[in-house]
């Protein structure tokens, strides 16, 4: 059974109702409104985005339910990323974003897993400088505020 | 970059502290974003946390090793400044810390003084701590008035290191004062007969912390043992029975419990864990997982009649012997359990007769329809069949339960009704290995392990041993099992046989066989159609057997331990006379090739006639046959044609991966001769109509196996299936999976 996705821009998606359950949004919509034809639309997802996330619902399709992992550790894993997911997430950062957003709306789990474990792999190791420069932020620090902030953790950093 | 705190949360889940402390320097937005991440966590053995605490505790301890005069003095003041300035940092971030680890008593010190409040978990490890037994007395009054807080002013008239020490405590104990706090808690809860006062003061300040912070969802705190610096609860001891908490001790853990609503998981020992068991429901209705930290004691009678908590979903015993009688009031008392831990240290086991009279007066037998996972570490748990419990959704049993005989295997599948799959403990568990009577078997004891000294080899389980002689009629009730490993079990064969005749679903069958000949595994193949895996030592079966087999229905197969025996093979003498005829014509091995590849159909030539054309051949090249030498050709054309139709009938399993010849030469067994040569003349080409084959392997069937036939294999499948000396495959002791 196939199901009709339309996407912000108006685009229809034929997607089998298997992968398209892959989203827990979807999935409780289809089980609320039963057997109908009628499309689905998803106002906050682009067709460029939506492409991108059916196509990581179409190769994760037969993967098991994730349960959450019970850990005492409030610190997780970001190094366990799949070969496949990784060369999926090499995308610039614009679509990036637009893919962990579409995953929070549509709420598929494991995609938006994923997209966070990339951007923290980005964020890794660097220094603020180096963060601005990936992620294009501007640092609008006065100066004053960042002597008082350099005093403050003063404590932290390495010495 | 994202503004959903969801999102943001999770991304900051997956840094570091180091990353998240770069986070808040980037810009102003992401300095509002992730401050709140970056001191959400504080614990000691990650940095900057570690820094901060460790170095200044190595600085403690030395200065009550070495510190001597001016030394002393300065050790001190650099003791008092990392904690001022821990406690000032954490003060900082004081409405952002969620989550704290209490190592250090310095750590303690400045969430006091920090006023920590917004705790969701708390967890506090004092086998580190290093209280100061000699402040003794001093603890009893709360008087802090007294000038003992000469810790912060460093000036004080002390000139050993003990002082150093004490500074600290006197820090804990202002803060430890009643009169400093809203809240109570009483010395009288607490057992004073253990440590310093020190160490009531650090405990005190701890349960203050605890108390002070009311959304607090998880609280652990570890194993007291003598010497760590937590003190347990105060508890009454009556003759001839149980220690019981002390009315002091209830009434505060009621008090504290009373502001901790919130508490989801909870672990705790400090002699008051039976208490908190037995009270559970009426303590902390709303606790979802709780890990009971010290030796299990409780009275189950008690624990049955005490309301039931239909909150509770994880149950963990760190020391427990689980006895019939407690199982059946944990069932009672936690229906809402689904996963249930318990830790049998072997000392537990010394209590079994005590335990057992008080365990089995309850006839009636009980279900519990929500535990999913049953674990039983260490020591395995004696008698735990006899409970009268039904356990109807657990399907899955590892290393959990001791059974004895086959009546106890039959008792475990009606008290775990659902079970899929169920394996016993491996040879490499302690548990499994007969005990030896030097290693806990006590002449005055009535052990019941004992009675399982019944083999003295320590390779083989002694509980299957036993349990063997039923277990093929056990299998025989299991028309649904698809998956059956077993070794170390005599009458093997029977079984096999009941497995074929009784389990139709099978798909997997692993299992040494004993006895040599089986028709056993030739029942598989023509009964079970949906065997896939066929493994295990010992798996013989007579050529003639195979040929004359019915149709195999066994499609499925993808991977076949098997051995051939019973081929008609050559005497050494036979072999010398036909290799001095090759010495004439070297092609005429290759004449007697019985090849019929590509036309399975062709029907073999007579023997005689085929002696016959072999005759005229060596005859025209000046030799005249023998009846010596006749009669090897004959023999060599018999046998060739057995092996062939062997080859055949294998090739007939078109999805094998997997084909391994594995009769096995032993220490006490020479290998066997009258087996399959392995050679393209006797028909090794027709296992070619086996597209699929990753694995083969004939080699130590066969050590003589000639180049040309690894050239063949290599170029007839991939060049990573090369034949090769079979690997040893070893089952688990014992393992039964049924659906």
């Amino acid at each position: 059974m196939t199901v009709i996705l339309v996407s912000s821009d108006n685009q229809d998606f034929k997607v089998d109702k298997e992968v398209a359950e892959r989203s827990i949004l979807i999935k409780n919509m289809l089980e609320d409104v039963g057997e109908s034809d009628s499309p689905i639309p998803l106002p906050n997802v682009t067709s460029a985005v939506l492409t991108k996330v059916i196509e990581y619902c179409e190769h994760h399709r037969n993967d098991p339910v994730q349960v959450p992992e019970e850990t005492d550790d409030p610190r997780k894993r970001s190094n366990d990323i799949e070969e496949w997911d990784m060369k999926f997430m090499q995308v610039d950062q614009e679509m990036l974003f637009e893919i962990i957003l579409a995953a929070n709306y549509l709420d598929i789990k494991p995609l938006l897993d994923v997209g966070c474990k990339t951007v923290a792999n980005i964020i890794k190791g660097k220094t603020p400088e180096e963060i601005r420069k990936a992620f294009n932020i501007v640092n609008d620090f006065t100066p004053e505020e960042e002597a008082q902030i350099k005093k403050e953790n003063e404590w932290a950093e390495d010495r | 970059m994202i503004d959903i705190p969801e999102i943001l949360q999770q991304i900051a889940s997956y840094l570091d502290t180091t990353s998240l402390l770069a986070c808040t320097t980037v810009s102003r937005q992401w300095r509002i974003d992730f401050t709140p991440y970056f001191w959400r966590t504080f614990n000691n053995f990650q940095e900057p946390w570690y820094r901060l605490v460790e170095s200044c505790s190595s600085d403690s301890s030395s200065s009550s090793c070495h510190a001597v005069g001016g030394a002393g003095r300065s050790t001190r003041e650099r003791y008092k400044d990392r904690q001022d300035r821990l406690s000032n940092v954490m003060r900082v971030g004081q409405q952002y810390i969620r989550h704290l680890l209490v190592t250090r008593e310095m750590v303690l010190i400045a969430a006091l003084e920090a006023k920590l409040t917004g705790l969701l978990s708390l967890t506090l490890d004092s086998y580190t701590w290093e209280p100061d037994d000699d402040d003794g007395g001093s603890d009893g009054d709360d008087d802090v008035s007294n000038g003992d807080d000469s810790g912060n002013n460093g000036d004080d008239s002390g000139n050993n290191d003990v002082n150093d020490t004490r500074k600290i405590y006197s820090r804990m104990k202002a803060l430890g004062s009643d009169s400093l706090w809203d809240i109570s808690v009483p010395i009288a809860a607490f057992d004073g007969s253990s440590g310093g006062g020190s160490s009531l003061t650090l405990t005190r300040a701890f349960w203050r912390l605890v108390l002070l912070n009311p959304n607090l969802g998880r609280l652990c705190l570890e194993r007291a043992d003598i010497e760590d610096g937590i003190h347990s609860f105060s508890i009454q001891k009556k003759a001839g029975a149980s220690p019981v908490l002390s009315s002091a001790g209830q009434d505060f853990l009621r008090g504290a419990f009373l502001g901790l609503w919130r508490l989801q998981h909870l672990e705790m020992g400090l002699d008051a864990d039976n208490f908190l068991l037995c009270n559970l429901a009426t303590l902390l209705p709303s606790l979802v997982s709780f890990v009971h930290v010290d030796r299990a004691t409780f009275d189950p009678v008690v624990l049955q009649q005490a309301p039931a908590h239909s909150v509770l979903k994880d149950l963990k015993f760190r020391e427990a012997s689980m006895m019939p009688g407690e199982l059946r009031a944990i069932v009672v008392a936690f229906p809402a359990l689904t996963r249930l831990s318990i830790n049998v240290p072997l000392c537990l086991l010394d209590s079994y007769d005590a335990n057992l009279t008080k365990a089995t007066t309850d006839r009636d037998i009980l279900e519990h329809s929500s535990l999913k996972t049953l674990e039983i570490v260490g020591q395995p748990c004696i008698d735990i069949l006899r409970c009268r419990v039904r356990f109807l959704r657990i399907t899955e049993l590892r290393h959990s339960v001791f059974v004895r005989n086959a009546q106890e295997l039959q008792q475990l599948f009606w008290m775990f009704p659902a079970l899929e799959r169920y394996e016993s403990m491996t040879s490499d568990d302690n548990a499994t290995r007969p005990l030896r009577r030097d290693e806990g078997v006590r002449e005055s004891r009535n052990y019941p392990i004992e009675n399982l000294i019944l083999h003295p080899a320590d390779f083989l389980h002694p509980v299957w041993e036993s349990a063997a002689f039923d277990l093929g009629s056990i299998i025989a009730q299991m028309p649904f099992l698809t998956q059956l490993w077993v070794c170390g079990v005599w009458d093997s064969g029977r079984i096999m046989i009941e497995v074929a005749r009784n389990c139709k679903n099978i798909q997997e069958v692993v299992i040494d066989l004993k006895e040599g000949y089986t028709q056993g595994l030739i029942d598989l193949f023509v009964g079970c159609p949906n065997l896939r895996t066929c493994r295990g030592a010992g798996h013989a079966v007579l050529a003639e057997d195979l040929i004359e087999s019915a149709e195999w229905v066994c499609v499925e197969l993808r991977e076949l331990d098997i051995g051939i025996v019973g081929v008609p093979r050559l005497t050494a003498a036979q072999e010398g006379l036909l290799k001095g005829i090759s010495d004439l014509d070297a092609e005429l091995l290759t004449f007697m090739n019985t090849n019929t590849l590509g036309n399975s159909n062709q029907e073999e030539p007579d023997t005689e006639d085929k002696i016959e054309q072999v005759r005229e051949r060596l005859s025209n090249r000046g030799h005249e046959l023998t009846a010596d030498e006749a009669e090897a050709f004959e023999q060599l054309w018999i046998s060739h044609m057995v092996q062939r139709k062997v080859y055949k009938r294998l090739a007939r399993l078109t999805r094998l991966q997997e084909l391994h010849f594995t009769l096995r030469e032993t220490a006490n067994k020479p290998r066997r001769m009258d087996t399959l040569e392995f050679t393209l003349e006797s028909g090794l080409a027709e296992l070619g109509a086996l597209e699929g084959i990753k694995k083969l392997s004939y080699g130590n069937a066969n050590r003589m196996v000639y180049s040309k036939e690894t050239q063949w294999v290599s170029s007839r499948w991939s060049k990573s299936v090369l034949p090769m000396f079979p690997t040893c495959h070893r089952p688990p002791r014992f393992m039964v999976k049924a659906r």
